[in-house]
């Protein structure tokens, strides 16, 4: 019972695995596929209608003038001219989004990787990992507020900060040199039980023997870690990297809730950006590439990632 | 075999995708009203709520609309009011507006696209009995496109308690820009401010038009924050943090609510606010609370008003009878009940008794606050200036959440910051 929600989230790891593809002799008979199909169809259903067409009409918007009130125009790549060259807000919030991807990602898996092996030592492992999942379920909203009001200038933070150490905390959320490593604090804390469910699973299905092989040889220490644990774990470190990546990329509720951007431009991100120029500005067009552009980055960096795993990713299955 | 299936499945997810982008488009024939058999003529009116007694009170009005006119019916949905304008906007995006639309003044620069003017309607809706500023608040380039449900000014809340312990004598009409400014300074002590800074468009805006007379949209309702008056009452307005640290300023660009929170919450002595809040605000407070005009500058107080009411969409299908429905939702009837529910302070002159005696009630029979409150409304009104903002006037608005934060914390000017949010503002 206990192993199970491993097992469940260790499923996507191993999806990630490089399969030899190739046609299986005694595949399913005629009237299977047909189940086949007819199991399916309520999904590929649901697809087509709320996935695939928003995916095509925001290929048709993006080339359209197309303002929520009043007449649409076909502008060609306009939008995303306009975005790229003209709107200085754009490129600030793809800076934005990338600083903050950068400090979020690294953290977020050495900590969670940190805590993993940290608690699965414990007598208490199934406790910590329960207390360290809440965040990851609770609502990104109210994390939000919770952390928006620690924040405030007479919040908690600022309090122990006075008491304890006599330092005078700045208003974080309100000055621009703190206001992004605030929103990406509270990311952190947030995003860590998720990860930490994956290492920790990881962690339980080290092979026994190669371990106690490595411990025979002397490995110990930092030495075991780095040159058999970690390999051993690298299908999990690598789609915790790539899931963390995609969804630090698209970062939107926290920033929105804790600062709205602000101060001055230094917290809008990506998202907000296409927020704002179709529900703010109503310009559905603009949003739409700006979205389209968001896309790209991401499919970018997930294509270089996956290239990249050949050179550290073990299968071992 | 396989290949057919794949062809099914492509056929169908064809078939899925025509028929989705039929139900996007507009069917031409208008919207948010049908007509049924017997004649009769149902129209869909939105309009913002929360919670069962504001939808009862609404319920009532449409129920109004059919004792009058038995042959229309008044189908009436509501969302919350941090949703109504996104939902509005879906909605048009759609072409799936409700027949009668409820507008807030503020906004009307930004959807009068969407509605038509009522002064083309001949006839159909009568303007007599409204107060003027209620009426001009709704307009929107010369044209009357809602009638008015409410109006509302702004006013100086002060914490009475703190003022006595101060010794300090209380705000009173005719009260001016300096003797704010030494309140606000006297009031600061043990970590409590005497003023807190908001950058909600009514609340800042309406210091600036007091302190110099400064607007922030010219005449044909183009943006000039930039504008010297602008720039002037500005860094005043920021400096009540800055310079004289006597103002507290918000803890982040998603404060909107900010000085409101703060005053009722006794972190800080004064704040200007809306009179739509008189009535919560006194009850809510654990202080007693005092209302006054906007500081004085040079001309007078002054301060803007702003309002509800309710129009019609351009695409519906009944504009006849959505006229008139529309007057009996903004009829001497429909004014008094609401007035008598304090849903709001009524735009027609002859409801507002009924409103006074709701906020005595409310407020437990602190007549002479309701008094002060009911007069200094009028006297505002007497000055008021209806605010007509830019077409893109939500944009300004998280313009102001984010750039004029860097001026009230002092780590940019007041001058920077405008001309920041009128160069975006003006793209």
């Amino acid at each position: 019972m206990a192993t199970r929600p491993i097992e469940h989230s260790t499923r996507p790891v191993a999806r990630f695995a490089a399969r030899p593809r190739r046609a299986r002799p005694g595949g399913p008979g005629r009237r299977e596929r047909w189940y086949a199909y007819g199991f399916l169809s309520p999904g590929v259903l649901g697809l087509t209608v709320f996935t695939l067409f928003p995916v095509a009409m925001a290929v048709v918007m993006s080339l359209y003038r197309w303002p929520i009130f009043g007449q649409r125009s076909f502008v060609g790549l306009d939008n995303f001219r306009y975005l790229l060259l003209e709107d200085p807000g754009f490129l600030v919030s793809v800076r934005n989004t990338f600083v903050f991807t950068a400090l979020f990602l690294p953290l977020n898996v050495v900590l969670s990787l940190a805590l993993a092996f940290w608690i699965s030592n414990s007598r208490w492992q199934q406790v910590f990992r329960v207390l360290f999942f809440i965040p990851a379920i609770t609502p990104m909203v109210v994390n939000a507020v919770i952390w928006k009001l620690l924040y405030q200038p007479q919040g908690v933070i600022a309090h122990y900060l006075g008491s304890w150490f006599g330092i005078t905390a700045p208003n974080f959320l309100a000055d621009s040199g703190t206001a992004m490593i605030s929103v990406v604090v509270m990311s952190v804390w947030q995003g860590i039980g998720y990860n930490l469910i994956v290492f920790s699973a990881a962690i339980d299905e080290l092979p026994r023997s190669v371990l106690e092989a490595a411990e025979i040889d002397g490995a110990r220490g930092l030495r075991k870690f780095l040159r058999v644990q970690l390999p051993l774990m690298s299908p999990a470190v690598f789609f915790v990297t790539t899931m963390t990546m995609i969804t630090s990329m698209q970062v939107f509720t926290q920033t929105y809730i804790l600062t709205r951007g602000g101060p001055g431009d230094s917290t809008v991100t990506m998202v907000q950006n296409v927020y704002e120029n179709g529900f703010v500005s109503r310009d559905l067009g603009v949003a739409a590439a700006g979205a389209w552009l968001l896309f790209a980055v991401i499919l970018l960096i997930t294509a270089v990632q996956f290239l990249g795993q050949k050179r550290w990713v073990h299968y071992e299955h | 075999m396989r290949l057919r299936a794949v062809q099914w499945a492509s056929v169908a997810a064809a078939a899925a995708l025509v028929a989705l982008a039929g139900c996007g488009g507009n069917s031409g024939a208008g919207s948010g009203g049908s007509k049924r058999s017997d004649g009769s003529v149902s129209l869909s009116w939105q309009m913002w709520a929360s919670g069962a007694d504001e939808e009862k009170q609404l319920q009532h009005l449409a129920s109004l609309v059919t004792q009058k006119y038995p042959d229309i019916k008044v189908d009436l949905k509501t969302a919350p009011f941090k949703d109504y304008f996104t939902k509005l906007q879906t909605q048009a995006a759609g072409g799936d507006q409700p027949c009668i639309v409820s507008m807030q003044s503020l906004r009307l620069s930004g959807f009068a696209d969407l509605m038509e003017p009522l002064d083309d309607l001949e006839g159909a809706t009568g303007t007599d009995g409204f107060e003027p500023a209620a009426l001009k608040a709704l307009q929107w380039d010369g044209k009357q496109y809602a009638l008015p449900m409410d109006l509302a000014s702004m006013l100086m809340y002060y914490n009475k308690d703190a003022f006595a312990k101060a010794g300090l004598a209380e705000p009173k009409t005719g009260w001016t820009v300096a003797d704010f400014e030494d309140a606000a300074k006297s009031l600061t002590r043990n970590g409590k401010t005497g003023f807190a800074l908001s950058f909600s468009d009514l609340n800042l805006l309406t210091m600036a038009l007091s302190y110099n007379g400064a607007r922030p949209v010219t005449a044909d309702g183009k943006a000039q924050l930039d504008d010297p008056a602008m720039v002037k009452a500005l860094t005043w307005y920021s400096g009540l943090a800055t310079k004289d640290k006597a103002a507290s300023v918000p803890a982040s660009s998603s404060d909107g609510g900010w000085a409101e929170t703060q005053f009722v919450n006794g972190n800080a002595m004064m704040a200007v606010d809306g009179t739509w809040n008189l009535g919560s605000t006194s009850t809510q407070a654990k202080f007693k609370v005092g209302v006054a005009p906007i500081p004085a500058g040079p001309g007078g107080s002054k301060t803007y008003v702003a309002n509800s009411g309710f129009g019609i969409s351009k695409s519906c299908a009944y504009k006849k009878e959505a006229a008139k429905a529309l007057s009996v939702l903004t009829g001497p009837e429909a004014e008094d009940y609401l007035a008598g529910q304090g849903r709001v302070f009524p735009a027609r002159t002859a409801a507002q008794p009924a409103y006074e005696k709701f906020l005595t009630r409310q407020t437990g029979g602190k007549t002479e606050t309701v008094k002060a409150g009911m007069n200094a409304v009028r006297d505002g009104l007497a000055g008021g200036v209806p605010f007509v903002g830019t077409r893109n006037w939500d944009e300004v608005n998280t313009l102001f959440s984010q750039y004029l934060l860097e001026a009230y914390t002092g780590s940019t000017t007041a001058e920077a910051a405008l001309t920041t949010i009128q160069k975006k503002a003006e793209r």
